[in-house]
């Protein structure tokens, strides 16, 4: 993935500037944040509380951020395309659903046995789909998503295949001194807030592990991996301690998404592989915030146009096309290149 | 044995029908700057490849240190302090002059830690600078390395390969498509290097063997033809022989 900007720099080039400005005023590098994107993603929450009127979309933009959040680590640090994750996000699904309708309607439970038994599971995916590299590991990704498809049809008495588990639960949160029901239909504030607490906590550990020195190492793989084995690092493991994070965040987000909804089943859940992807690439592959963008983005898009259009895909596919061709490096990189605090440090720069 | 910091016995792999390394001993005295020469196909390439763990010799072993190494893997050689420098300039492109250099330089202590910020560790940023510092890419340090000019992303992959704190270090052709003024200067940096870390290089450039390396080992068509110091090297009959006919 890492190659399709490189190629957009040296196409910038030829248009006559020299090389140099060429990479940097191009969006080949996007501006880096760190704990800044924590503050960012908090201003969005606040945005889109009082903004959205739909309490379970504006729930939704949340869950799906998260999710493609934790894709982009794969995807924009990793360099690894996965077509797959909507196994985790459909296990994670599973797993709190089936843990609310049967054991305990404690949200924590269930959220804890949604990433846990999907951290297990995305090992023993992620050794074997790391055996390959680029086009071969995506389509082993994508495999396995199949797989876990067919095995939700099939296995009726677990999973209810094609009516999927309905009727679970409203869940209980335990927090210290006050149990709380966590009901998105009677109190979507408090399942907004709960939700926007969980997915702030989980991108301030995503953050510091970019920006510790395994994800930076992650990263150094995603440039050259030959090198990176040169420098002393095992290289599958790191990339199999990423793709288990990733799998862990995408079904911590399933979990959650079990419990806005109610409901767990094929439709929504199996289906979202390649949407995931493309928020992830519309909101730019350069942070971790980005992807949140990309959610909002869609989300609000799919709302808005599927009350006025029966084919609104058809629009929301040109939009994504359009986006890819002019600014590769998504709502992110266009963000970060153009804001004022960007240019008035370029004009200081250059002086 | 602890003068001999790499030692390489019957060294032997085929690919196909072509015999490319066949038997070859190799012994680099520690602090040495040993060469290996030979016309092109003469399996110098092979040597390095079987030493680093990229290719599994068909026969024979090598001691790194004391310690076998014979067919371990890359990631394993390099940590043992065994670096190599890449003929095709090897760097991670996206990433700054600083950030290639100190993702190298934190391998040996912090590799695998993932709980604290990389750029807090003040040991690794301290090791970074001083290495920027003595290849003369302080400079650039923010620079994007994908933009540094081809003589300076040669000696950012030499930075990197130094700043793993090698005790054994690989040149492959490291003036390959070099203007004469940046050979030259690279040829005081290595002269420079050897101070404190052993060298094993290949190289084409005869007038740059010949100025830098102490030992120089000559391959011919996968065995070992001639090992002696420069002078010898050069007087050598059977050398100067392979040399006018063999690269025709």
């Amino acid at each position: 993935m890492s190659d399709v900007t490189t190629d957009t720099s040296t196409g910038d080039g030829s248009t006559g500037r020299a090389p140099v400005t060429a990479v940097r005023a191009g969006t080949a590098v996007p501006e880096r944040w760190k704990w800044g994107q924590l503050l960012l993603l908090a201003g969005l929450a606040v945005i889109v509380m009082f903004t959205v009127p739909n309490p379970s979309l504006a729930i939704g933009i949340l869950i799906y951020g998260l999710w493609s959040s934790g894709l982009n680590l794969l995807l924009g640090y990793g360099g690894m395309v996965s077509f797959g994750h909507a196994l985790p996000f459909a296990w994670g699904g599973y797993a709190a659903g089936l843990m609310l309708l049967h054991v305990t309607t404690s949200a924590w439970a269930a959220l804890a046995v949604a990433t846990v038994s999907m951290a297990v599971l995305s090992v023993g995916v992620g050794a074997v789909c790391l055996r390959r590299t680029e086009i071969y590991f995506s389509i082993l990704t994508l495999a396995f998503a199949q797989l876990g498809f067919f095995i939700a049809l099939q296995w009726r008495s677990v999973t209810g295949g094609d009516d999927g588990l309905a009727g679970i639960p409203v869940s209980t949160l335990w927090l210290p001194g006050v149990t709380l029901r966590l009901n998105a239909l009677g109190d979507p504030l408090l399942f907004f807030l709960f939700t926007a607490a969980v997915v702030i906590v989980v991108l301030a550990g995503l953050i510091l592990y970019t920006e510790s020195p395994m994800g930076r190492v992650l990263q150094a793989i995603r440039e050259n991996e030959e090198r990176a084995r040169g420098c002393g690092y095992n290289t599958r493991v790191v990339q199999l301690v990423t793709f288990v994070i990733a799998g862990a965040v995408a079904g911590l987000a399933g979990g959650l998404f079990a419990m806005l909804n109610s409901f767990v089943g094929l439709q929504p859940y199996w289906l979202l592989g390649g949407i995931v992807l493309i928020m992830a690439i519309l909101g730019g592959r350069g942070s971790l915030f980005g992807p949140f963008l990309g959610a909002v983005t869609y989300l609000l898009l799919e709302s808005v146009l599927s009350r006025h259009f029966a084919s609104w895909q058809l629009i929301v596919g040109a939009i994504f096309v359009i986006c890819v061709l002019t600014f590769p490096q998504g709502l992110w990189g266009l963000l970060t290149s153009t804001a004022p605090w960007r240019l008035l440090r370029r004009v200081r720069g250059s002086r | 044995m602890s003068d001999l910091i790499l030692r390489a016995e019957k060294l032997d792999r085929s690919f196909g029908g072509i015999h490319a390394v066949a038997g070859v001993d190799l012994d680099i005295r520690r602090g040495s700057l040993h060469a290996v020469i030979g016309p092109n196909g003469s399996g110098k390439t092979t040597l390095f490849n079987l030493i680093t763990g990229h290719t599994r010799p068909g026969a024979g072993r090598v001691a790194f240190d004391g310690h076998d190494i014979t067919g371990m893997p890359y990631h394993k050689v390099a940590r043992r302090g065994l670096a190599k420098s890449y003929q095709i300039t090897t760097v991670f492109p996206l990433l700054t002059v600083f950030e290639n250099v100190r993702i190298a330089a934190q391998s040996a202590a912090h590799s695998y830690v993932f709980w604290r910020p990389a750029d807090g560790i003040r040991p690794v940023t301290a090791h970074t600078e001083r290495v920027l510092e003595r290849i003369g890419l302080a400079e650039s340090r923010g620079v994007i390395a994908g933009n540094l000019s081809h003589g300076d992303q040669r000696r950012l992959d030499l930075a990197i390969a130094l700043a793993t704190s090698p005790r054994l270090l690989l040149l492959d052709e490291p003036t390959a498509g070099m203007s004469p003024s940046d050979t030259a200067a690279t040829v005081e940096l290595i002269h420079e290097l050897n101070r404190d870390v052993t060298i094993l290089m290949t190289e084409h450039k005869m007038d740059v063997i010949l100025s830098v390396a102490d030992t120089i080992t000559v391959l011919h068509q996968g065995v070992v033809l001639f090992e002696g110091g420069p002078d010898e090297v050069k007087s050598h009959p059977k050398v100067q022989e392979v040399y006018l006919t063999g690269t025709v």
